[in-house]
């Protein structure tokens, strides 16, 4: 994606009003209702896109100034993918860190760095945050169901071996054994 | 260490337990060697250190019976001294020597000043004999002072740079089974030990790696539901790694200390502070 500033036509640092300005400006001479019935219409609406996109990065501080121009936001991330395959996390995750982004591929990133360091705590903070900016995405919801799965695991597996909470006998509990109970003495196999 | 790491007792048979106590008294009794004034910092974590050590050396035991100090009525069954035995009490007094004089440059407490040059000479004994593993694990000390003065706002970090040291103790011989169960009880015990200590730490303005994250829940009680079934998971998740490593040497009272003891203990420190945390910091 080219520099969201080019795109609006405003000097690098305008400030929000000015980009407003222009936005608007940019909008009403690509309106689609100005060509109605013309060829340029597709190349208009093409247009369009790009400057709302341009927009919205502007108005909500994605942008970081010094990078955009060179990075492309999905090569930053498949450099960082490439240099996490490669077992190089310091520098993937300086890469990553340059380039703070707030979408779920970002953390999800981070997460996996931090997974393949052993910093478990912080990795599982990161796919948490993943999931909840994109829980329609496969990836970022098997990243942290995964750590969820082993701690069920674990607890299963104390559970079965005899720890119990003391604290779980509830009334509920007690209506329930009674009900078993008296099942059994109605019987003749019963007591 | 801080006696986290125990077996849940419940379940444990009266067979697991003698042996235990055994170990226990072994210990001490090893220590005596050192000097007296080190027994006081005999501790219950490191019959786990001796449990690991003992099942990955293969190492045969022997029995005697004997009276203490402490409980001169009882005659009680303790491990005759071996080579695993005489590390494990060695390092168990140089970890508390560094201990102490964490605690006087933290707190400048004159007891522990008092205690740490009463150490000195016995201190100077042991690390000759392992130089290079004590050289790594003051480093990786000094390390952890720096990150708590620095007030280290990264959890894993911290609990990271304490499963080293554990790391190092553990690995006896540089074996890197060893030294990943050291590394993970480790992080695990500083992290529960956090959690423990969390209210007192704020109270008293001390340093405590989960602050950034648990000062924002303050007056948000679901924030703080969710900070604290993070901390879970990642609990477990240490715990089960710990579990799958041990797996493979098949002894009664490792599997109760891992499983049962350990969950435990997560599951006790985790309802204490989430009982105590609105009450308490209340403003």
């Amino acid at each position: 994606m080219r520099d969201p500033y080019e795109i609006l036509g405003v000097r690098k640092g305008a400030t929000k009003e000015e980009i407003k300005k222009a936005y608007l400006e940019l909008v009403k001479k690509y309106h689609p209702d100005k060509f109605k019935d013309n060829p340029l219409r597709e190349l208009a609406e093409e247009k369009l896109k790009e400057i709302n996109e341009a927009y919205n990065i502007l108005m909500n501080d994605q942008y970081s100034s010094y990078e955009y121009s060179t990075y492309d936001q999905n090569s930053i991330y498949q450099q960082a993918r490439d240099l996490i395959a490669q077992g190089n996390l310091s520098a993937a995750e300086n890469l990553l860190n340059q380039n703070p982004q707030n979408d779920a591929e970002w953390f999800y990133l981070m997460g996996i760095i931090y997974q393949k360091r052993g910093w478990i705590n912080q990795a599982y903070r990161y796919f948490v945050e993943a999931y909840s900016r994109d829980p329609s995405n496969f990836e970022y919801r098997r990243a942290k169901e995964q750590f969820e799965t082993t701690s069920r695991n674990y607890e299963w597996s104390a559970y079965n071996r005899g720890y119990r909470r003391h604290d779980d006998c509830d009334i509920c509990t007690i209506c329930q054994i009674i009900a078993c109970w008296e099942c059994c003495c109605d019987n003749d196999v019963g007591c | 260490m801080f006696g986290y790491v125990v077996p849940y007792k419940p379940e444990l048979k009266i067979r697991d337990y003698n042996y235990y106590k055994a170990i226990y008294c072994g210990i001490c009794l090893q220590t005596k060697k050192i000097g007296n004034i080190p027994r006081v910092f005999l501790n219950y974590d490191f019959v786990f250190l001796y449990l690991i050590l003992k099942e990955h050396f293969n190492i045969q035991e022997e029995f005697g019976n004997t009276r203490c100090i402490a409980h001169p009525q009882k005659k009680g069954v303790f491990i005759k001294s071996n080579k695993i035995l005489e590390y494990v009490s060695d390092q168990m007094v140089m970890l508390s020597f560094l201990k102490l004089y964490d605690d006087y440059v933290d707190e400048k407490r004159l007891i522990s000043f008092t205690l740490y040059n009463v150490l000195r000479p016995y201190l100077k004994k042991i690390t000759r004999m392992y130089p290079t593993s004590f050289k790594k694990i003051k480093e990786l000390f000094e390390k952890q002072l720096l990150l708590e003065k620095s007030e280290c706002q990264n959890i894993d970090e911290v609990a990271h740079n304490f499963g080293q040291i554990l790391a190092e103790i553990f690995a006896y011989n540089d074996d890197p089974k060893l030294r990943e169960i050291g590394f993970y009880t480790g992080v695990w015990i500083y992290l529960v030990d956090a959690i423990d200590d969390y209210i007192d730490d704020v109270k008293k303005k001390r340093y405590n790696c989960l602050k950034y994250h648990l000062q924002r829940c303050k007056e948000n009680s679901a924030l703080f539901e969710r900070e604290i079934s993070i901390l879970k998971v990642s609990l477990d998740n240490y715990l089960a790694r710990l579990n799958g490593l041990i797996k493979g040497y098949n002894n009664q009272l490792l599997d109760n200390i891992v499983q049962l003891g350990m969950y435990s203990k997560t599951e006790e420190v985790i309802n204490k502070l989430k009982a105590n945390f609105f009450k308490e910091l209340k403003m």
